[in-house]
């Protein structure tokens, strides 16, 4: 389903039921949960991908299902989703751009009332381009650098 | 006066908005495969100053919003080259250039898995580089390429909705007139938003059918060998 | 004691077990051999309680895994080393081993680790306690394995075919390890390939058969031309694997 379709769902409908909430909580609701699907998503295909023989090691060796998930399972799934979660964390970078149609003035909010100030819509969204493509590269740097640091102990020396 | 109940004339509405969206989901997306999947061409030929600049703007369409894109195009351009632009010409502008920079690293990698050793074989064996990219290539890479494609046009259909805030009539934008008059949110965005979905479960499910058809015929043929 | 009676297992359509009696008393080293398919490693895989039986019962020490609240105890009597090692990727060796007897024995953690330092002395690896699986060789990672069982002082050690994915010289390392055991008197019920070294240090030796227990004879009888060799199959299953 969009993302607009979602935030607008709670954009005009939260007022209808009473909950009156600024713009700002409105789109980090709306964000958070379209965030959070994909995530949960990355999440359980990094479990299922976990090898079943460890399962099987820790669970004849008496490991109950909440020590075996808490110690085992989440750990090593955790860190091998960190890349996928990375570009979940980018998407929302990039989604969150939509939170300018609901009154936020976030970065292409803002950009959009320095259009309106300077009358030069070219340069200022050419600019907004390549900030945002900025931010994500900057961002995958990251998500890179963290991988190696988390996933160094358990990837294969070169024999 | 003022009707700020539904009527059955809404249906109507809401189903021009998806028309609109739709049509216009399918000639970008048609475009943007011919235009990705030409760039992806370009590459596999390493021609030599087009290829990084590809690069380049894929790169740049893929990182950055939709949003801003369509308002680069909408707003900027015609502020630029001092032309008039429509909404509806903006829209397919710059989804299809969008969805070609996906289009073209699912292309890309699509290419690549396919083992050089094959393609050595083939020039090896007098065939020009058109008829390699024809035979050996092209139908291989189709059929890897048809699952990420899939989630990507599925994506594609959702990104669809941003193009009512620079004014096309689609579907979002016809969900927005209904709130505005009913003042009824949460049935209009439902309905709204079930219209997307449904539409992305039927372009899912033909995708996959559409995999399996392709699937089938190659692996009688032999051309997907498993390693 | 440990008790197999009757067990028959299916996958499907497919009968993996058909009808195995076993009994293990404690002390003896037996080994299960057989060609692949005979259902070996399912016999280990039920007694650990990692597949449900269609048929008969297991019981460790009067604990039926069958029951889902005894299975826990029969586990704790029983400790499994695999073939493809399963060590926890993401852990040290020192956590590996002491895993299970913190969450399980409830031990407190200054023993485990005592105790696990020892065991990893004892099989060469006491430098390597703080290293990761990942850089440790199949040889070394097998003996870690070896050492995560044994901290669980297990009465039965369960042994799935440990040396198959080894190369010969660390296929001998750990042997060496497995005879040391069965000297000192661990219980251990073994699958193996490795023929020459299960005449060595078992008492008894199991034939399987396409699910089906053929044998279950004193070693040297199994080798005698009078005793296991009068079977057809056995004769033929001996004659292709050995090297004499």
């Amino acid at each position: 389903m969009p993302f607009i379709v979602q935030l607008f769902f709670f954009y005009y409908g939260l007022p209808e039921i009473g909950i009156y909430i600024d713009a700002f909580t409105t789109g980090v609701v709306a964000l958070s949960i379209a965030g959070g699907a994909y995530a949960s998503d990355v999440i359980r295909a990094g479990i299922l991908a976990i090898d079943p023989g460890i399962i099987e090691a820790a669970e004849v060796s008496g490991l109950s299902r909440r020590v075996t998930f808490t110690k085992i399972v989440l750990p090593i799934a955790l860190r091998t989703s960190v890349r996928p979660l990375g570009s979940v964390l980018i998407n929302m970078i990039l989604t969150s751009s939509i939170l300018s149609t609901i009154t936020l003035n976030e970065l292409t909010g803002s950009a959009q009332i320095v259009v309106s100030q300077t009358y030069r819509p070219f340069e200022v969204y050419v600019v907004l381009l390549v900030v945002y493509a900025l931010l994500t590269y900057l961002v995958s740097l990251g998500i890179a650098l963290l991988h190696r640091r988390l996933n160094r102990d358990m990837m294969e020396a070169v024999a | 006066m003022r009707f700020s109940d539904f009527t059955p004339f809404d249906i109507w509405l809401l189903l021009q908005g998806l028309g609109v969206s739709l049509g216009l989901f399918l000639s970008t997306s048609l475009i943007g495969l011919l235009i990705g999947t030409s760039w992806a061409v370009c590459r596999f030929y390493r021609v030599p100053v087009l290829t990084p600049v590809i690069t380049f703007i894929a790169e740049l369409l893929k990182n950055s919003p939709v949003l801003v894109q369509l308002f680069l195009v909408f707003f900027g351009l015609p502020g630029l080259l001092h032309i008039r632009i429509t909404p509806t010409t903006a829209a397919m502008i710059t989804l299809s250039a969008n969805s070609a920079a996906f289009v073209y690293v699912i292309a890309v990698s699509a290419i690549e898995s396919i083992g050089r050793d094959q393609i050595e074989a083939a020039r090896v064996f007098g065939l020009t580089r058109w008829q390699v990219l024809r035979h050996v290539v092209a139908p291989q890479a189709m059929a890897f390429a048809i699952g990420p494609l899939t989630a990507l046009l599925v994506n594609q259909l959702q990104v669809t909705s941003l193009i009512s805030v620079i004014g096309v009539v689609d579907l979002t934008k016809i969900g927005n007139i209904l709130n505005l008059r009913t003042l009824k949110p949460f049935i209009v965005w439902t309905v709204v938003g079930l219209l997307y979905y449904l539409c992305a479960k039927l372009l899912a499910w033909l995708g996959a059918r559409f995999e399996n058809r392709l699937r089938a015929h190659a692996a009688w043929r032999g051309l997907i060998c498993s390693k | 004691m440990l008790k197999v009676e009757n067990v028959k297992k299916a996958f499907g359509p497919t009968t993996v077990l058909d009808g195995v009696n076993l009994t293990i008393n404690p002390g003896e080293v037996v080994s299960i051999l057989g060609s692949s398919g005979s259902g070996k490693s399912t016999l280990i895989r039920c007694i650990n309680g990692l597949e449900k039986l269609n048929g008969g019962s297991i019981t460790v020490d009067d604990f039926d895994v069958g029951k889902p609240k005894e299975l826990a105890e029969a586990r704790k009597r029983s400790a499994t080393v695999f073939q493809l090692f399963n060590l926890y990727p993401h852990m040290t060796v020192l956590g590996n081993v002491t895993l299970a007897p913190v969450e399980v024995l409830k031990k407190p953690r200054a023993e485990a680790e005592a105790t696990a330092r020892a065991l990893l002395q004892s099989v060469g690896l006491g430098d390597r306690a703080d290293a990761y699986p990942a850089q440790l060789s199949g040889g070394q990672r097998q003996r870690v394995g070896i050492c995560r069982a044994l901290a669980m002082q297990p009465r039965y050690l369960l042994l799935d075919e440990v040396t198959s994915a080894l190369d010969p010289e660390m296929t001998a390392e750990v042997l060496a390890i497995l005879a040391k055991l069965a000297a000192e008197g661990t219980t251990m019920l073994f699958v193996t390939h490795e023929i020459e070294f299960a005449r060595q240090i078992s008492n008894r030796i199991v034939f399987l058969d396409k699910g089906k227990l053929l044998v279950d004879l004193p070693t040297a009888d199994f080798f005698a031309a009078e005793g296991g060799m009068t079977n057809p199959r056995i004769a033929q299953f001996l004659s292709k694997m050995r090297k004499d």
